[in-house]
């Protein structure tokens, strides 16, 4: 608390050499590291790292590490070295918030970065707004809600990747546009579920429809459960297509108990549900099945392609995963994991630490946390690599807008740029 | 365990059951009181919490945020679900997994009043949906909406249960101890009154020996000493009473042996048919236990049709009667009938109901034996019924037992005629009963069996020639009981064989009649010549004397009388013409014979290719009799019918039929004044022409009529009659196709009818070349 007072009390704007030097002491003093030539800025991370959606937590750390693991060599921040401090919250509120609050008050984290989902982001928010004093940030999590993107917790959290909204309105509008007007979902019963909800129901509602019918799961829910009732309760309305608005483990049990009772409609995924280990697991369970498994799989997604070489993000990106080969903290590791050496999460994991290191490197030292949100609303058409600029401002707190869709084929995720195919 | 502590625990045990009821029930409804009560107040606050939290999310519709808030409120123990709707009633966010329920969804939407009593205040509506208890809390008064917190009841049920069991537990628990106290206190109160208790049962069953240590002056001291004393007195008296019982038990013992031990069944039973007691063999027949049978009704074992009839007819028959015997069927604990002969009568003992003794035999084999014989004997009667043969049975002393219908009709006796009579009336006379006994008796009693045939009698006296078989009927030691005679008409059978005996005659008859005529045709022929010479000779000898009679009238006047042959020319004169008639008349009827003799014997047919008109053969032939007719009567007419038609025929052979008609008639008429009358017509509904001759003359008697047109037949014989006439005649007509009939007149004399058909014999077979009737 102390700390907070302290930066809290420094004045915002001054570039002045006395101001950095309190700072870096300070920085160095919650450190503990000593020295001021080498400061550590501790950034705090909690996400799943264990449970069904543990590979979301992993796999977007893992991204991010690669880059800071290069920034940090390739000294992009001079003197300064950044460590990510990691914490498992299984993907539940509650652990989240304990973690936010042991990160900030315990470890002093100097911001909160690249946490992972809807529930346990939309209730860390109101800790953001308690801690707003001391200028607490959430940097890019992983999740398209609205509850970051809007007044009143707008103001504590940056986002990189564009909402749920945006998904699900460019996946309604693309599936209305092929004529696919009776629409039904499938979502995880809390807040991230409902952001998707909200989504389709505000697109349909444009465009005088309504949701056809909707089924919900439990957040926690593992591939081995059954989601027969839900594939049911679903069914029963003849859809033209559904919306899956979850996590892959659900999901991918709500495609294989779909597709294994011979339902065929096209299931569109939001970039949430981790579209490289949502196919792993259905590669894993369909045997030669796969392609009656796969068919009909829409995943929209919310950076590019890994395959999109032509990008020097995606080049770069590749070179770092595969140099680094980056590995999750050990003591975070209870449950096996087989990292994937690409993906979709551990891309938007890397672009994550790639627009951290670079608002980072435009504090130019000073490193004062009432800084940071001018520094970040100052970026403008930054281009961070994949074709597309990330853009940030007063009011606007989303660095990105492009949504991309994939499909499957041949057992592989690949850009979908042309819907007719989905033609009713 | 004492009566009185059983008593004890019976009344705790019902105290200690209400006890657990109503506290079960008393606390399950504070819980469920307080808990519902706590859940509302819950779903209240949280619901209240809810709306209350930040308006502007309600109002901003950021249904995102709302679900994280209302997560949240799921997390505590007891809520079910949180359900936001919109003022517009949609679904902002809910809890519900996979999906709300439809009882949930369709309840009745809350209205909260507008400003109205409790305006500001928390008008919250708290409703129970299956397993829900939902509370709705209007958001903004409403107008941003509602919440809905659904609490889970079923934690109130499990919780009320709980309570149950425990409370169940605790008393039960509670009673055992409570038992068990209550177990020590009594036994230290009751234990002297248990050794009473006990002495005095032990007592009860004679058993003097227990010890009684029950001491001191008190009530039961006092008590346990009297008893103790009248234990002895009765213990000196009961063994006296044991040793006559004793006595009595061997006795009834051996006697209850003897019951058991007779196969014949001995039984008592009331007036309403319960078996008061039974011996063993009752068991044994009716093949039930016998703690079965007493007791039970006697009517249970009989077979439905006969309960009435015992109930009704059996048991005012044995009381009027006083005794009753028979035989009854049963049906016994295997299925099978039993038949039991009985022998019941009625005891009356003064002051009592009067019951029923009686003892009875199993005479089911017999019964059985006696139905298969009467099968058997039923059967057998229905062969000897069936047999047209007649049937007698005798017994030992040839009296008739039974006889088939067959012999009744045969005999022309009915059956009461018949039964008991002795065999000899079927025979004729005496003498044929001795007869048929010295013929019959010998053999049967050697073979056992006669066969034979004998004349027996009709009722009205007619013979009956009959096949006899007669049999002995013994038993198996060779003793007589009897005879079977079986009797065949023969009658039938003599007819026949009197008829074949008749048709052999006329055969032969026939075949004499064949060869004759060829003897016949044969002689005639040869006769015919010589006879020609005498015919020719004889007018011309006559013409010769006639010529020379002047010649020697005149040789007798010159030279006086003279003899020729014996006669003197006087008689001569007279006699020689009269001695030429003789001769020549004699040629003529020889040459008349022979004539019918060729014509008799002539084998080839005559041309049938005419048109035979009968009227012009009739006046024909009448023409050529009509010098025979003058001299036989004055009365004959002749009625010639119209329009009949000619019909296919001989001519001449026709009216060789009407000439040898007219003939006999003619020859049978005795004195002139009879009448003959011949008559022609045409019978339209046979297509037949008829010629009639009716005469007045003698008649036939029925033995000539039959034989009439037999060949070689004639009563006049004597007077040159051939007997072929007729026979030739009925030749013709047949050849015709016609037929000849002749009918005794009711008066007098015969019509001859012949009928000829107007077709002609065409549709008849070939006429047989053997013209002379034959019985074939």
């Amino acid at each position: 608390m102390r700390f907070w007072q302290l930066g809290a009390a420094g004045k915002p704007g001054r570039r002045s050499l006395a101001a950095a030097a309190v700072a870096l002491w300070l920085l160095g003093l919650v450190s503990g590291a000593g020295t001021a030539a080498a400061r550590e800025i501790k950034i705090g991370m909690s996400a799943a790292f264990s449970g069904p959606s543990r590979a979301l937590g992993i796999e977007l750390y893992r991204g991010a590490l690669a880059y800071i693991n290069y920034a940090n060599q390739q000294r992009l921040l001079g003197e300064d070295h950044l460590v990510v401090l990691a914490r498992d919250d299984g993907y539940q509120p509650g652990p989240a918030v304990q973690n936010t609050i042991d990160l900030v008050e315990k470890h002093r984290v100097f911001l909160l970065f690249n946490y992972v989902g809807t529930p346990t982001v939309t209730r860390v928010l109101p800790l953001l707004k308690m801690f707003s004093k001391s200028h607490l940030f959430l940097l890019f999590p992983f999740t398209g809600a609205e509850p970051q993107r809007r007044l009143p917790y707008r103001d504590f959290v940056f986002n990189l990747r564009p909402s749920y909204l945006q998904e699900t309105k460019g996946l309604v509008e693309n599936l209305l546009r092929v004529g696919r007007r009776r629409i039904a979902i499938f979502y995880q019963a809390d807040a991230y579920g409902r952001s998707g909800w909200v989504g389709v129901h505000r697109t349909l509602a444009a465009h005088g429809l309504k949701i056809l019918a909707e089924a919900t799961y439990h957040r926690g829910a593992r591939f081995s459960d059954s989601f027969q009732q839900q594939v049911d309760i679903l069914r029963r309305s003849r859809p033209d297509a559904v919306i899956s608005v979850g996590a892959y483990a659900a999901c991918a049990g709500f495609i294989r108990d779909a597709r294994a009772a011979g339902w065929e409609v096209p299931i569109a995924n939001l970039s949430f549900v981790d579209s490289d280990n949502l196919l792993r697991l259905l590669k894993k369970t369909a045997g030669t099945q796969l392609r009656r498994y796969t068919q009909g799989l829409i995943v929209s997604q919310v950076v590019p392609s890994y395959q999109e070489v032509s990008l020097p993000a995606v080049v770069q990106y590749r070179r770092l995963m595969d140099r680094y080969q980056p590995r999750i903290p050990s003591e975070l590791a209870t449950e096996p994991y087989r990292p994937l050496r690409y993906s979709f999460v551990s891309m938007e994991g890397f672009l994550n630490a790639k627009m951290l290191v670079k608002i980072l490197s435009l504090m130019k030292g000073d490193l004062r946390r009432e800084r940071l949100r001018r520094v970040i609303e100052g970026v403008r058409d930054y281009d961070i690599g994949i074709g597309v600029p990330v853009n940030f401002g007063p009011g606007r707190h989303q660095g990105l807008d492009r949504v991309y869709y994939t499909t499957v084929r041949g057992g592989k995720l690949v850009p979908m740029r042309d819907w007719r195919k989905w033609r009713k | 365990m004492s009566q009185l502590f059983k008593r004890t625990l019976l009344i705790m045990l019902v105290l200690f059951g209400v006890v657990a009821s109503v506290s079960s029930l008393v606390a399950a409804w504070l819980i469920h009181s307080h808990l519902t009560e706590e859940s509302k107040t819950k779903a209240v606050a949280i619901a209240r919490g809810i709306a209350a939290f930040s308006p502007e999310i309600f109002l901003n519709l950021d249904a995102a945020t709302i679900q994280s808030i209302i997560d949240q409120f799921v997390e505590i123990e007891g809520v079910s679900y949180v359900m936001v709707l919109t003022s517009q009633r949609e679904v902002l966010a809910h809890t519900f997994v996979p999906s709300i329920p439809r009882q949930v969804l369709e309840l009745a939407p809350v209205h909260p009043p507008a400003g109205g009593r409790k305006a500001g205040r928390d008008e919250f509506t708290v409703r129970e949906v299956g397993d829900y208890l939902d509370v709705t809390y209007p958001i903004l008064n409403g107008l941003a909406g509602q919440v809905q917190v659904g609490m889970d009841l079923r934690r109130v049920r499990q919780a009320i249960w709980g309570a149950i069991i425990n409370v169940q537990m605790l008393t039960f628990l509670i009673f055992v101890f409570s038992a068990l106290i209550a177990y020590v206190l009594m036994n230290k109160v009751s234990r002297p009154l248990a050794q009473l208790t006990e002495y005095a049962s032990r007592l009860a069953v004679r058993d003097f020996s227990a010890p009684l240590d029950i001491k001191g002056k008190s009530e039961l001291g006092v008590l346990a000493q009297t008893m103790t004393s009248m234990a002895n007195e009765m213990q000196s008296h009961l063994k006296k009473t044991q040793e006559a019982m004793e006595a009595l038990r061997r006795s009834e013992t051996r006697y209850r042996e003897l019951f058991n031990s007779i196969s014949d069944l001995i039984y008592t039973h009331d007036l309403k048919g319960r078996i008061i007691s039974a011996n063993q063999a009752v068991s044994q027949v009716f093949g039930y236990p016998l703690e079965e049978i007493i007791g039970r009704l006697i009517s249970d074992f009989m077979e439905p049709e006969a309960r009435r009839s015992f109930h009704d007819k059996y048991i005012p028959r044995i009381l009027a009667e006083g005794a009753d015997n028979g035989i009854q069927a049963y049906i016994s604990g295997t299925g099978q009938k039993v038949y039991l002969e009985y022998r019941n009568i009625v005891i009356r003992n003064p002051g009592q109901e009067p019951y029923i003794s009686g003892s009875g035999r199993d005479v089911t084999p017999r019964m059985l034996t006696e139905r298969e014989l009467r099968k058997s004997e039923e059967h057998l009667r229905s062969i000897i019924e069936s047999s047209r043969d007649a049937i007698l049975s005798l017994d030992r002393d040839r009296k008739v037992i039974s006889c088939n219908s067959a012999f009744l009709s045969q005999f022309g006796y009915s059956h009461q005629e018949v039964i008991g009579r002795p065999e000899s009336f079927i025979h004729p006379s005496r003498q044929s009963v001795e007869e048929f006994a010295a013929e019959v008796s010998p053999i049967l009693q050697e073979r056992g069996y006669w066969r034979g045939e004998w004349e027996f009698a009709h009722k009205d006296g007619r013979l009956i020639p009959m096949e006899v078989v007669i049999s002995i009927q013994r038993l198996a030691d060779g003793t007589t009981f009897g005879y079977v005679s079986i009797l065949r008409d023969l009658t039938p059978r003599k007819r026949a064989e009197q008829e074949a005996r008749l048709n052999r005659e006329r055969m032969f008859q026939a075949a004499k009649m064949v060869s004759l005529g060829t003897v016949v045709s044969g002689v005639a022929h040869e006769i015919n010549n010589p006879i020609s010479f005498v015919t020719l000779n004889a007018p011309a000898l006559r013409r010769i004397w006639d010529d020379l009679v002047p010649v020697l009238q005149r040789y007798h006047r010159q030279n006086g009388d003279f003899q020729a042959g014996g006669f003197d020319f006087q008689e001569l004169q007279q006699e020689m013409p009269l001695l030429l008639d003789y001769i020549v008349d004699g040629a003529r009827r020889v040459k008349s014979i022979v004539a019918d003799l060729k014509s008799y014997a002539r084998h080839t047919p005559a041309e049938m290719d005419q048109q035979v008109r009968i009227n012009q053969v009739v006046e024909s032939a009448f023409t050529l009799t009509r010098n025979l007719i003058g001299k036989a009567t004055e009365n004959h007419y002749l009625r010639l019918g119209r329009d009949i038609p000619p019909f296919p025929g001989n001519i001449q052979r026709v009216e060789q039929v009407v000439v040898n008609l007219l003939i006999n008639a003619c020859e049978a008429l005795p004195d002139r004044s009879r009448a003959i009358e011949l008559s022609t017509y045409y019978l339209a509904e046979k297509d037949q022409v008829v010629i009639q001759v009716r005469d007045e003359g003698v008649g036939m008697d029925p033995e000539t009529l039959s034989r009439v047109t037999d060949p070689f037949f004639t009563t006049k014989r004597d007077t040159g009659g051939t007997g072929l006439g007729l026979s030739v005649s009925a030749g013709i007509v047949e050849v015709h196709g016609g037929t000849m009939s002749f009918t005794p007149n009711p008066e007098r004399g015969v019509t001859v009818r012949v009928a000829f058909p107007v077709r002609g014999a065409a549709s008849r077979p070939e006429p047989r070349q053997d013209r002379r009737k034959a019985a074939s």
